[in-house]
């Protein structure tokens, strides 16, 4: 084949450009440490990158969600704590009370008022700007003084997983005015108390101990609620950990891999300089005298 | 009568042949860079012999032509070669814009700006009444509409450079066209008077082969010379003596059409049969894949108001409805058909309390099963007739983008080997070597002077002649 000088310098062109192009390519990769640097770059990888990244962001709100969800029952619990607490002082008061004699009334007539005072407060329980105990009624107080529910039979709902919801307790009237209606006892011992009727008073440690049941028994569904939160919490630890995995291979680049490959280009252009130097200088010229 | 004169004659005769065969080196050297120069040689062939005794003698050298090395076959192959790499050339740097609108490999995408769109309606569930909630999924919906609006407004900014591109195109392939005309009328001039018109045919291929890269053509000589250049459907552009133009039109869709003009002055539309060259690409970029993913991302657009407006408006707001008393519901959240036109509604935007998170009027403010019920709409298999998820379908939408840029670089790369393969063997061929020319000058040098030594001779001899006397 007859080789001219521009088919020489073209083809030092070409190849130069191809590998000055491939360079930058390693280079970028290099930098980014990303093996898809665009979506050209693995049209398939990269649809898979976005799902995963989709999927990522997911486990990050269900996260944030559980987390909401483990602050409200953490609340729930300590309001529940107080009112279980209250109910048995009024209890021992009615026991204290319910002997014939009659001893100490004035005392015990202010505590129980305190105590349904307290009750009433901790039904009106406040996280945030939400009653927590008037179901979905959240921006309206559970009890009016008179110890009424204001509130409906409603829930906290919370989104733990795609399609999967967990019901954290909100219905105050479940709690104090179940199968007993605690404020209720507590009216009936003030009177009791106030009118000196030892059978009325003896008549509600009964139902003290009813509605401590009651509490005790929603403070059991919360902590249930709580060890299926943290469950789930590990789960979605462990999926995103996945997920951030498959991602990696997906994406990133292998380091060793790259740098070894950068360094092979390297060569490889230097490689096409040097032969590009010595094949373009010289003409029959350099040897004609 | 070959006498001592007829030496002087042939000395001569070799000085000017000589002479014109460095001339055509000095030419070949000169133009050792031009694109599309063909080297010439001068044809030396013996003068016409006397016949004398004891036989015939020859009287010296002659040039017969000055020829150009030229393959004429490899001129054909290159043009449509040409065309394939115009044409992939232009697709591959249109995709590849266009793919900087979908390349969200740094995150900051669509898929991003989806992702917590639907995560603030979750957070919105976490505290259905908040107030920082409701303003935060209102900024989330707004980025969502505006960045679905600028991709579709920078895809139609692509569609409408490249309607320039295709305007200037056919601007440029008329000039050429017009170039080869007269090209064509200087050839059969010169080749009418029996001369070889070198220099105007390399001028007039290198003219055919920028043509190509433009358009797809078809081209034969007659035999004046003159070349015949068609394209599309067979319509010529070239037909000598006259030139035929391209022309636009702006079609119903706003964008331009190309038509070819016959000598009435008719204009034919050609927009669909244009074969190859840059301007099939910009027209494929324009009028296929752009508008295709424009359509995509429409079709994405118009279900998200769709699919979220349904839920939104059996929903229940805070705000109370002046009117029924009640809290407000049937509430669109977007409005808009299309990604240029979605937006979120202006009532919303006004009063974030509007934004339904109760699935009834009752349970209104603390209930969040519709912001949950929002939430889990990312992964209903909403799109591609209950097929696809929102996210899915953007992905292989811009996985699609992906595939086809890469599809067209190993194309336009695949063509380029071609074009500089077949470049290659068409200079390997016809393509100026400066040691070749050199030994050629060496060596047309060294006959000069030895023709010039034979003068000197013969000078000698004459004197001898005269001083006999």
């Amino acid at each position: 084949m007859r080789i001219t000088n521009s088919m020489m310098t073209a083809t030092v062109k070409r190849n130069l450009f191809r590998q000055s192009e491939q360079l930058a390519r390693k280079q970028e990769t290099m930098s980014s440490g990303k093996r898809i640097n665009r979506p050209s770059d693995d049209p398939l990888g990269f649809g898979k990158v976005l799902d995963y990244r989709k999927t990522l962001s997911s486990l990050d709100q269900y996260d944030r969600n559980i987390q909401s969800a483990k602050n409200r029952v953490e609340f729930l619990e300590t309001a529940l704590e107080g009112v279980e607490e209250l109910i048995v002082d009024a209890k021992n008061w009615a026991v204290d009370q319910a002997g014939s004699e009659s001893m100490d009334r004035e005392a015990a007539i202010t505590s129980v008022q305190n105590i349904r005072d307290q009750l009433v407060q901790l039904g009106n329980s406040k996280m945030g700007n939400v009653y927590v105990f008037s179901g979905f009624q959240s921006l309206t107080p559970a009890f009016d003084a008179t110890g009424t529910y204001n509130g409906d039979n409603g829930y906290y709902s919370v989104m733990t997983a795609d399609n999967m919801e967990m019901q954290v307790e909100a219905d105050g009237s479940r709690v104090f005015q179940g199968a007993e209606d605690v404020f209720d006892a507590l009216d009936q011992l003030l009177v009791g108390l106030q009118t000196d009727d030892v059978t009325l008073i003896r008549d509600q440690v009964d139902r003290f101990d009813q509605a401590k049941d009651q509490v005790e028994m929603v403070r059991a569904e919360s902590g249930a609620k709580y060890e299926q939160l943290e469950l789930v919490e590990r789960q979605t630890a462990k999926l995103k950990l996945t997920f951030e995995e498959m991602m990696d291979r997906t994406e990133k680049a292998v380091p060793e891999e790259t740098i070894i490959d950068f360094n092979n280009q390297e060569l490889a252009y230097e490689m096409s300089l040097n032969a590009a130097a010595k094949i373009i200088q010289p003409t029959l010229m350099n040897f004609l005298s | 009568m070959p006498d001592i004169y007829g030496i002087l004659n042939v000395a001569t005769r070799s000085l000017l042949t000589q002479q014109k065969a460095i001339d055509v080196t000095g030419q070949n050297i000169a133009n050792v860079n031009t694109p599309g120069y063909s080297r010439q040689r001068v044809v030396m062939e013996p003068s016409t012999p006397i016949n004398f005794e004891p036989g015939q003698m020859g009287t010296g050298v002659k040039a017969a032509e000055i020829q150009r090395i030229y393959d004429s076959f490899i001129g054909g192959q290159i043009s449509g070669e040409n065309s394939k790499l115009g044409q992939w050339e232009a697709t591959e740097s249109g995709l590849s814009r266009i793919e900087l609108i979908f390349n969200e490999s740094s995150g900051a995408g669509l898929e991003e700006v989806m992702s917590q769109f639907w995560a603030s309606w979750q957070d919105l569930a976490n505290n259905p009444s908040g107030y920082p909630e409701r303003t935060a999924l209102l900024t989330r919906g707004q980025t969502l509409a505006r960045t679905i609006n600028t991709m579709s407004a920078n895809l139609q900014q692509i569609q409408l450079d490249y309607d320039q591109s295709i305007v200037g195109t056919v601007d440029e392939i008329n000039g050429i066209s017009r170039q080869i005309v007269d090209l064509n009328e200087k050839i059969s001039q010169v080749e009418i008077a029996g001369q070889n018109s070198n220099d105007y045919r390399d001028q007039r291929d290198q003219l055919l082969k920028e043509l190509s890269k433009l358009i797809d053509i078809n081209t034969y000589e007659n035999d004046q010379g003159q070349v015949t250049v068609m394209t599309a459907n067979g319509n010529p552009l070239v037909q000598s003596p006259y030139a035929y133009e391209l022309s636009t039109v702006t079609s119903a869709d706003g964008l331009q059409d190309v038509v070819w003009m016959d000598r009435g002055g008719t204009g034919i539309d050609i927009t669909g049969s244009i074969g190859g060259g840059e301007l099939k690409g910009w027209l494929d970029v324009r009028d296929g894949f752009a508008q295709d993913y424009l359509d995509r991302l429409d079709e994405l657009a118009s279900t998200i108001v769709t699919e979220v407006n349904a839920i939104h408006q059996s929903g229940f707001g805070m705000t109370i409805d002046a009117t029924t008393g009640d809290p407000v519901t049937g509430q669109p959240f977007f409005v808009g058909t299309t990604a240029a036109t979605m937006e979120v509604d202006a009532a919303i935007a006004g009063d974030v309390n509007r934004i339904a998170a109760a699935a009834t009027a009752a349970s209104v403010p603390g209930d969040n099963t519709n912001a949950i019920a929002m939430a889990n709409l990312q992964g209903v298999l909403t799109m591609n007739s209950a097929s696809t998820t929102f996210d899915s379908y953007y992905s292989a939408l811009a996985s699609g983008v992906g595939s086809d840029v890469s599809n067209a670089s190993a194309n336009a790369e695949y063509e380029n080997a071609m074009v500089s393969h077949l470049e290659n063997y068409r200079e390997s061929v016809s393509g100026v070597s400066l040691d070749e020319e050199m030994v050629n000058l060496v060596k047309f040098q060294h006959a000069y002077q030895a023709a010039a030594k034979l003068i000197t001779t013969v000078d000698d001899m004459l004197n001898t002649v005269l001083n006999m006397v």
